[in-house]
């Protein structure tokens, strides 16, 4: 990805007023030459790029003691209370993207102590707008906090030194605190910093996931075996009741044929007859009692209800009945009629017959009124009414209604008492009957027969208790299944924050990969190409051994015995060092950025200079280089160098010394 | 910003299927638009991405 200025646009800015500079960003090379005195504003283009991007010159010597961005003659000739924006922009291109940042601040004009103007800053904005190639609809368009990511992106602040190179302040490169920030400035560039966030979110996704996984663990084993438990008592149940049922049919067949035999032996047939006869009283009584149950149950059921609601029953009616007193409630006629009648008033009176006649239409019409004005209460009221004194009669019957029920139960129970104490009489007699047949032993019958009920009643009862035991299984694996559902819900919430967690994962391990292999790989060809670019530029060529540059970042020198001389370079070989690795730190990064350098050279003597340019233009091939000589540093050698190659321009001051002549308007 | 060719390279050269390497990008773009930012584009995209390949995941 290269990057390139095309232009610094400028507005009312310090002594470059209003007017712009543009590059060659051309294929054939990108270096562009500024000449100028000292003190026309060379810094001053470096000082407009960082006020552009971080809203700080950072190429002031004192910045406490400096003029304002504005330009001076501008505020000098200024009225009291006028406003004078302030812009910079600059324009990049970043392979098919155009990027623009602006810095924009507005100053207002006032007087100072001594009656002269100055100025008061406002707000600085800083705006930047990307548009894609041939896509200008599309420009996406960021301010302030948003746009300082995109500057972080491109320019990271902490090394700016790194873009807008200055040649004159070198002895901060390589201090201790730099090399944390060029770390870290370097994993912005490089976008190791984008791959460590991701990692982290990642990271905490999958944690929180895992912690999920462990709380939400359904226990589906241990409801299957509660399932399973409930499922064999129930099955223990049923087979209950089935083998009682089944026994209790068969042992009324066989009580069925003993009583047959009793019926046919003559002596005995009238107190079989009798006792099948009471039996079916009997019967019928347990069967009364079974509907009188149920009838009492809802008789309480009706009672408890209306009895507790009593007071409040009697305190509506008798409010229904002073708001009817009143007059408040509408009359207890069909509206509808009503309309109907005052539509056709031909037609007689439903209620009396007679001819509707102008009075009588006059009263439906208040009556109809009446309707429209009553209130919903009032008619919700009148409807209710019925309902209510209907209640109030029920309670009224509260005690004869008890009455009868307990008479009903005292009938069944003489009823029940009569027949069982008759069978009783009737079963002792035939217990006790001497037979006169041989074949039929009647008392010998009687005991199997009072055999037969008392197992009847056993299996019946058998199969009452199964009933019950099924029922509460059945209720217990009803809930059971509900559970189970849950937990199955949860288990496919489970086996779905799996997946998830199966996915994080992967993301997490191949960008952590990624980027201890490019960390890795950027620390070995930043080393390695700071040394390339260092030994190019230098002219001891048996010297230098090595370059090595630590996981922080420091880097060190050895000569060709191992031993470490970074604090003994020469300022010439220090800036050779700093170009060299600057140069490679934009070449690890990925991002093929520009230098902006000011006094490229400054520092520099002799043959030094020369190889150092003919570097830098070697370099300027595939990278755009901007550099601000003097025109001492820009020396005939160096010229030489450059002639063909470098676009070049030159800057002087204007004859007032308020504005830098030699940019466009 | 674009993701570096690096990163890109990268992705690319990763032992994992086409797919996973369209997620991966995927993630990284959402994470470029601001860091630790759009969590819910996070899940979202995660999750459609176990949505589309139910058979593999």
């Amino acid at each position: 990805m290269s990057i390139v200025i095309n232009k610094i646009a400028f507005k009312n800015y310090r002594q470059y007023g209003t007017g712009s500079l543009s590059f060659n960003t051309s294929d054939s090379g990108m270096l562009s030459v500024i000449i100028a005195q000292n003190g026309t504003g060379k810094t001053t283009i470096l000082n407009a790029i960082t006020w552009c991007l971080y809203g700080k010159e950072l190429h002031l010597s004192d910045e406490k003691k400096a003029l304002p961005v504005v330009t001076s003659a501008i505020v000098k000739n200024a009225n009291v209370g006028d406003f004078i924006p302030v812009e910079v922009i600059l324009s990049i291109t970043d392979d098919n993207n155009t990027v623009e940042f602006k810095r924009s601040e507005t100053f207002k004009i006032i007087k100072d102590s001594l009656d002269n103007n100055k100025v008061i800053s406002g707000h600085s904005r800083l705006t930047v707008s990307t548009t894609v190639e041939g896509a200008f609809e599309n420009t996406d368009i960021k301010q302030d906090a948003d746009a300082d990511i995109i500057v972080k992106q491109y320019f990271d602040e902490a090394i700016f030194k790194f873009y807008f190179f200055d040649g004159e302040k070198l002895r901060d490169f390589f201090t201790a605190s730099q090399a944390t920030s060029i770390q870290q400035s370097i994993f912005n560039i490089s976008q190791i910093t984008l791959l460590d966030n991701a990692c982290s979110r990642l990271y905490k996704m999958n944690n929180d996931r895992t912690k999920k996984l462990a709380k939400s663990s359904p226990d589906i084993a241990s409801l299957n075996e509660q399932q399973e438990e409930q499922q064999n008592t129930l099955n223990a149940a049923e087979a209950t009741r089935k083998y009682n049922s089944d026994l209790a049919e068969k042992l009324t067949k066989e009580r069925e044929k003993l009583d047959e035999i009793l019926r046919g032996y003559e002596p005995v047939k009238k107190l079989q007859e009798e006792r099948d006869i009471l039996t079916q009283k009997f019967d019928k009584a347990e069967d009364d009692y079974k509907s009188f149950k149920a009838k009492r149950a809802a008789f309480i059921r009706k009672y408890i209800v209306l009895l507790s609601l009593y007071p409040r029953i009697k305190q509506t009616l008798e409010l229904i009945k002073e708001k009817e007193l009143a007059g408040d409630l509408p009359p207890a006629i069909d509206p509808d009629l009503i309309k109907k009648l005052l539509k056709n008033p031909e037609q007689h009176c439903p209620v009396c017959d007679a001819s509707i006649d102008e009075t009588a239409l006059e009263h439906f019409q208040k009556l109809l009124t009446k309707f429209t004005v009553s209130s919903n209460t009032s008619n919700y009221l009148k409807e209710i009414k019925g309902t209510l004194e209907l209640s109030i009669e029920e309670i009224g019957k509260f005690h004869s209604n008890l009455d009868e029920l307990k008479q009903i139960e005292i009938d069944i129970k003489a009823r029940k008492q009569s027949s069982e104490k008759r069978l009783a009489e009737i079963s002792a007699s035939l217990s006790n009957f001497e037979s006169l047949s041989d074949n039929v032993n009647v008392s010998d019958l009687e005991s199997k027969r009072s055999n037969v009920i008392y197992s009847i009643n056993n299996a019946n009862q058998a199969i009452g208790a199964a009933n019950v035991t099924k029922k509460a299984c059945e209720a217990e694996l009803k809930k059971i299944d509900e559970k189970r559902s849950i937990a199955l819900k949860k288990m496919d919430e489970h086996a779905d924050i799996c997946k998830q967690v199966s996915v994080i994962t992967m993301l997490h391990s191949n960008f952590t990969s990624i980027k201890n292999t490019i960390m890795n790989d950027m620390k070995k060809e930043i080393e390695r190409t700071t040394w390339e670019f260092f030994d190019r530029m230098i002219w001891k060529k048996n010297t230098f051994g090595k370059i090595e540059i630590s996981d922080n970042y420091d880097i060190s020198v050895y000569n060709k015995e191992g031993a470490e001389m970074t604090g003994s370079l020469s300022a010439t070989e220090q800036m050779a060092l700093a170009y060299a690795f600057t140069l490679a730190i934009h070449k690890a990064s990925g991002k093929n950025c520009p230098l902006v350098i000011d006094s490229p050279l400054g520092r520099v003597s002799d043959t030094n200079r020369e190889n150092m340019a003919d570097a830098l233009k070697e370099v300027s091939k595939n990278k755009q280089i901007i550099m601000l000589f003097t025109p001492d540093e820009y020396s005939d050698e160096v010229k030489k160098i450059y002639t063909g190659t470098a676009s070049v321009r030159e800057l002087v001051l204007s004859e007032d010394e308020n504005y830098v002549e030699g940019i466009e308007h | 910003m674009p993701i570096s060719e690096k990163i890109l390279d990268h992705i690319n050269d990763s032992k994992v299927s086409k797919e996973e390497k369209e997620l991966m990008l995927g993630i990284l773009q959402i994470e470029d638009k601001g860091s630790f930012r759009y969590q819910s584009e996070y899940e979202a995209m995660i999750k459609k991405f176990i949505e589309e390949h139910k058979e593999t995941t």
